[in-house]
């Protein structure tokens, strides 16, 4: 009765709500996704405009430190003579594989966690979803991870791992990693606008949990007495199911992929919420 | 073209709006002050109310100056009207489109010219790169920037900033069209442009609300003006009346120290 004819919205502001009202706001969301991919795109361009190698930098970070981790895991494991034939080489790809795929929950992290806190204008001037801004951090560290996935193809086929069908459970895969960067980006986006420590905690904190997770090395050596940790870290079923689709050529085991989507279903949940309770207050805070 | 709507024509009804702020003594929002606070149990913060029990109504074809002190709440009501800010009590009804023109303008990201923030601003207020296309030449020739356009806006003045972001908000054909010290930023000529689009907009039966501490700007335009003053209505109706009002309580009588921004 009080909708006006020829006007498109009412918008009702109310102090009493803590949640704002979630349809409305998934759909106001789901609306502007073409602005939170453009902004991730141009900011990445803008990012690098500066350097030799440009985008390419994208790409040449994970590789330099796949090489890094590579010397590290050889040095550990002593068989120094073996380094450059097809072994080492197979343990190279083992390694570019995990930590191309772990790039995209750790730029999550980082950009998610400064995304309010940076998002200056955008949170100050615009009433648009504050998600839109975590929502683009995982976009860019997916813009970053398309290319990488083609230097890997390069060493996958050098290394002579199996090329298949099998290989499109990889699209899954990175569907639900998506799935629980999203989630984390807002964690850690919501708790940084409070605790502005956590973005220097960060880094650490994704150093370490890349050690805890199938990546520099087989989820097949992790020791049967600590088996339960694969359970415990969201991040282990995914990338184990991940190690199995591209070095076993075969499907992942099924629980294994039903766990990880259960972490990500769990991480986006808690995630929303915590960040759409919040989110009113940012830009009071920021 | 957007008439007035059937609600009286009501674009902006704010009922016993209330916004505090909660401002932090220590020194911030880190850990180390946030488990002090939980040891010492007692919270260092201070609420600073910036607007108070405040009523308001701007109907679709009113431009609304606001005045009043610095930090007087103006550019929080704008926001809190804009939907960025929260209220602490009462409620914001907004009939229609908003676009705000907040004294940062545009502007997302200063590495990024100011093509592609207009790119991103179209976006932001929801229209599709094909909308955007079309209306960009507009907004580009509105701005008067000339090469500029395709610079990296860190390089602007920031009277080139408020140029391309009052540009980009008066584009995208908002009903409610909300500025804050937008005028203050551009030259005479510009200045001059820019109150003609006001009075467009005007006359399509849209609203403006306008916060000033340019009191020039308001007299010639507004059709009604509100006082701010520590966060109450001081004052509301019309612009000569309320001007008077208020340039009376400043003791500065209509002399230039408060005419002199626009």
């Amino acid at each position: 009765m009080s909708t006006p004819e020829n006007t498109t919205t009412t918008r009702i502001y109310d102090a009493e709500r803590h949640l704002p009202p979630i349809r409305p706001y998934l759909a106001d969301t789901f609306s502007h996704l073409q602005f939170a991919y453009q902004k991730a795109r141009l900011d990445l361009r803008a990012a690098h405009k500066d350097t030799w190698f440009g985008r390419l930098w994208n790409v040449m970070n994970p590789l330099l430190l796949g090489v890094v981790y590579w010397l590290l895991v050889i040095v550990i494991f002593g068989n120094r003579e073996n380094i450059f034939d097809s072994e080492g080489l197979r343990t190279l790809t083992v390694i570019l594989g995990g930590l191309f795929l772990f790039s995209l929950p750790s730029s999550s992290l980082a950009l998610g966690s400064k995304s309010i806190v940076s998002g200056g204008t955008f949170v100050l001037n615009t009433r648009l979803p504050r998600m839109l801004l975590p929502i683009g951090s995982v976009i860019s560290a997916f813009l970053n991870f398309l290319p990488s996935m083609a230097v890997y193809a390069v060493f996958h086929i050098v290394s002579g791992y199996d090329i298949g069908f099998h290989l499109l459970w990889m699209v899954p895969l990175v569907a639900i990693l998506l799935t629980m960067s999203l989630g984390l980006a807002m964690i850690v986006a919501t708790l940084n606008v409070y605790f502005r420590d956590v973005a220097s905690f960060l880094p650490y904190v994704t150093r370490i949990w890349l050690y805890l997770t199938p990546i520099i090395y087989l989820y097949t050596n992790v020791p049967s007495i600590l088996d339960w940790t694969l359970y415990v870290n969201p991040l282990a079923t995914l990338f184990s199911s991940w190690q199995q689709v591209l070095f076993e050529g075969g499907r992942p085991a099924y629980h294994f992929v039903a766990i990880a989507a259960l972490w990500a279903v769990v991480l986006l949940v808690v995630g929303a919420l915590m960040f759409m309770r919040r989110e009113r207050e940012f830009a009071v805070r920021i | 073209m957007n008439s007035p709507s059937a609600s009286d024509g009501i674009a902006v009804s704010v009922e016993g709006l209330t916004v505090k702020y909660r401002a932090m003594i220590d020194q911030g929002q880190t850990m180390k002050s946030a488990l002090r606070r939980l040891g010492r149990n007692k919270q260092e913060v201070r609420y600073i109310e910036a607007l108070k029990d405040i009523n308001l109504q701007v109907k679709h074809g009113e431009f609304l100056g606001v005045i009043g002190h610095n930090g007087a709440g103006k550019s929080t009501l704008l926001r809190t009207i804009a939907g960025i800010l929260p209220p602490t009590k009462g409620r914001i009804v907004v009939n229609g489109h908003v676009t705000t023109l907040l004294s940062v303008g545009i502007g997302f990201n200063g590495e990024l010219t100011g093509r592609e923030n207009i790119r991103l601003g179209g976006l932001a207020n929801g229209l599709t790169p094909k909308e955007i296309e079309l209306t960009q030449g507009d907004i580009i020739e509105f701005a008067g920037l000339g090469d500029f356009i395709d610079y990296p806006m860190k390089t602007y003045s920031s009277g080139m900033r408020g140029r391309l972001g009052f540009s980009v908000a008066v584009a995208m054909e908002p009903d409610i069209l909300l500025i804050d010290e937008a005028l203050s930023a551009g030259d005479a000529e510009f200045k001059e442009k820019a109150s003609a689009k006001m009075r467009d907009i005007m006359k399509k039966a849209r609203a403006i609300i306008l916060v000033s501490h340019g009191l020039g700007a308001v007299k010639e335009m507004a059709s009604d003006c509100l006082w701010l003053d520590h966060g109450r209505v001081a004052r509301v109706g019309k612009p000569d009346e309320v001007i008077q009002a208020y340039t009376d309580h400043v003791k500065a009588g209509s002399s230039a120290v408060v005419h002199d921004d626009v």
